[in-house]
Order: structure tokens, then sequence, then C-alpha cells
């Protein structure tokens, strides 16, 4: 019995298209980083797949990394929504217009 | 056509993950998306179980489970105010459409272009992940630590400047 990559891919797209929903669509800071680890783990499925297709075990260690980044973004995007926060008592990205033109 | 045991996995966890990553998007309390996201990444786990990736679903349970929904879960109690509806029907259309692009782009790869290999003969691979890991991608792994390092402490650099002036400001005023 061998599997197809193919539903993996297919998952990982239709995943990556709801977080991408998420980010744009709704306006809440802490929805949007939620949306951004929706798009996280589709590719760290994407990955894994394609390291099994290769036969390999690159994928996973990429996936791992993956992780450590996915760790090292929500670190410092939560510390920025506490700040803002913080600033405007409110969570709405619409207010940081600053440094609109 | 019957299916095997790994297809009827794959095929429940991919529905879980999808339907709760539906709920992620359109739940009105924070509280319940980042739950649905607990639960989004068990499916995931199982998906990577599934593929023969041991180590990688215990660290994705321990890590992201454990740890990264956890940071979110204190900042949604920090810092949230409920608010009646914050989803833009303005932006909700260009967003659905570059959704669905995007989705159906590697939805319509076309299917049957590879066959995924038997997995590797022994039970689990942790070591040879630690060889690939800890040999040929230390520079990698080094750099993620360090990468890590500075997150962290760009983190408590920005929550803590931040606060400084807040509170003169309102001295003052």
């Amino acid at each position: 019995m061998t599997q197809q990559i193919y539903p993996y891919i297919a998952l990982c797209g239709i995943l990556f298209g709801i977080g991408l929903v998420g980010f744009v669509a709704r306006r809440n800071l802490i929805v949007m980083f939620l949306s951004t680890e929706i798009m996280f783990q589709a590719i760290i499925i994407a990955a894994v797949a394609f390291g099994r297709w290769h036969g390999q075990l690159e994928g996973q260690a990429f996936a791992l990394m993956l992780i450590a980044v996915a760790a090292a973004e929500a670190a410092v995007g939560l510390a920025l929504v506490i700040v803002v926060f913080r600033r405007h008592e409110s969570l709405d990205p619409d207010i940081l217009n600053a440094m609109r033109g | 056509m019957s299916f095997s045991i790994s297809d009827i996995v794959f095929g429940i966890s991919s529905l879980v993950a999808v339907l709760s990553a539906i709920r992620v998007v359109t739940h009105k309390k924070l509280l319940y998306c980042a739950l649905y996201l607990v639960l989004l990444v068990l499916a995931t786990a199982a998906i990577v179980l599934q593929l023969g990736g041991q180590f990688l679903a215990a660290v994705l349970v321990l890590v992201y489970a454990g740890a990264i929904i956890v940071v979110y879960i204190f900042v949604i109690m920090l810092a949230h105010r409920p608010r009646p509806s914050d989803a833009s029907l303005r932006r909700l259309l260009p967003a659905a459409a570059a959704g669905a692009v995007l989705a159906w782009s590697m939805v319509a790869i076309p299917g049957g272009t590879g066959a995924l290999l038997p997995p590797a003969a022994s039970q689990s691979n942790v070591s040879e992940l630690g060889r690939v890991v800890l040999i040929d991608y230390v520079v990698v792994l080094e750099l993620a630590g360090v990468l890590l390092l500075a997150a962290v402490i760009g983190a408590i650099a920005l929550a803590r400047k931040a606060a400084v002036p807040d509170e003169q400001e309102r001295h003052v005023s």
C-alpha cells in the first residue's frame, strides 16, 4: 500500500488559505498572530510530507527549526501586542496609523 | 478501493485540523480561538506521527500546545478587552479570494506525481533525526538558539521600555 503525497499538500494549501483569510479579515492583533500559527502548522505538515517523499529526515529537521522560529515570532509579536495595548488600550491594528503616508 | 488504518487516521485528523482552523478564524471569543488552536496542533501532531515523525510529534505537543499557546493565553488574559465584533467585511471578500486562490493553487497540483516511500526500517527514527540535526545541520541549530535568545531579550526590552514612559506620562497628567 503506497500513500500519495497529494492529500498532504492539499491539506497544507487549505490550512494556509484559512490562515491567510484570518490574518487579513480579522481586526484583532492576537487573532492575527493565531492565524500565523495556523500557517506555521500548514508549513510543518508540508515540510514533513516532502521529507518523507524524498525518504530523508531533513524535512523533520527543518520542521524543528520552524518550531523555533514560531516560538521567537510569538515572543516578539506578543511583546508588541502588550506594548500596543498599554499605549492605546485596544487591539485594533487600524489605530496604528502613525506611519501612514 | 480499500482504506488502510493510516488513511483513516489521516482523514480524521485532517478533518479535525481544517474544522478547528476555521473555528480559530471565525470564533468571537479569543480564549476559544486559542483553545481551538490547541486542537489544530494536536491534529497536526497526529498527521506528523502518521508520517513517521515520532519525535517531531512529541515536540509539537510539548512546545506548541504546551508552551507557545500558554503564552498566547497569558496575553489574552492580560490584554483583552471584549468588543462586539472585529471582523471587517470590507476586507473579508478580497481575503477569501486570495485564500481560495492560494488553496486552489496547492490543491490543483496534479495528483499521482509521487508515491510516498515506505517508512524507515527501524521502529523509531529519533537517533537518525538526532544525527541529522546535531551533525549535518548543527550550524542551523546554533543559529536557531541564537535567534531564540535574541527574540526573548527583544521581547523583554520591548515590554520594559514601554512601561516606563507611560507611567511618567500618567504622573505628569
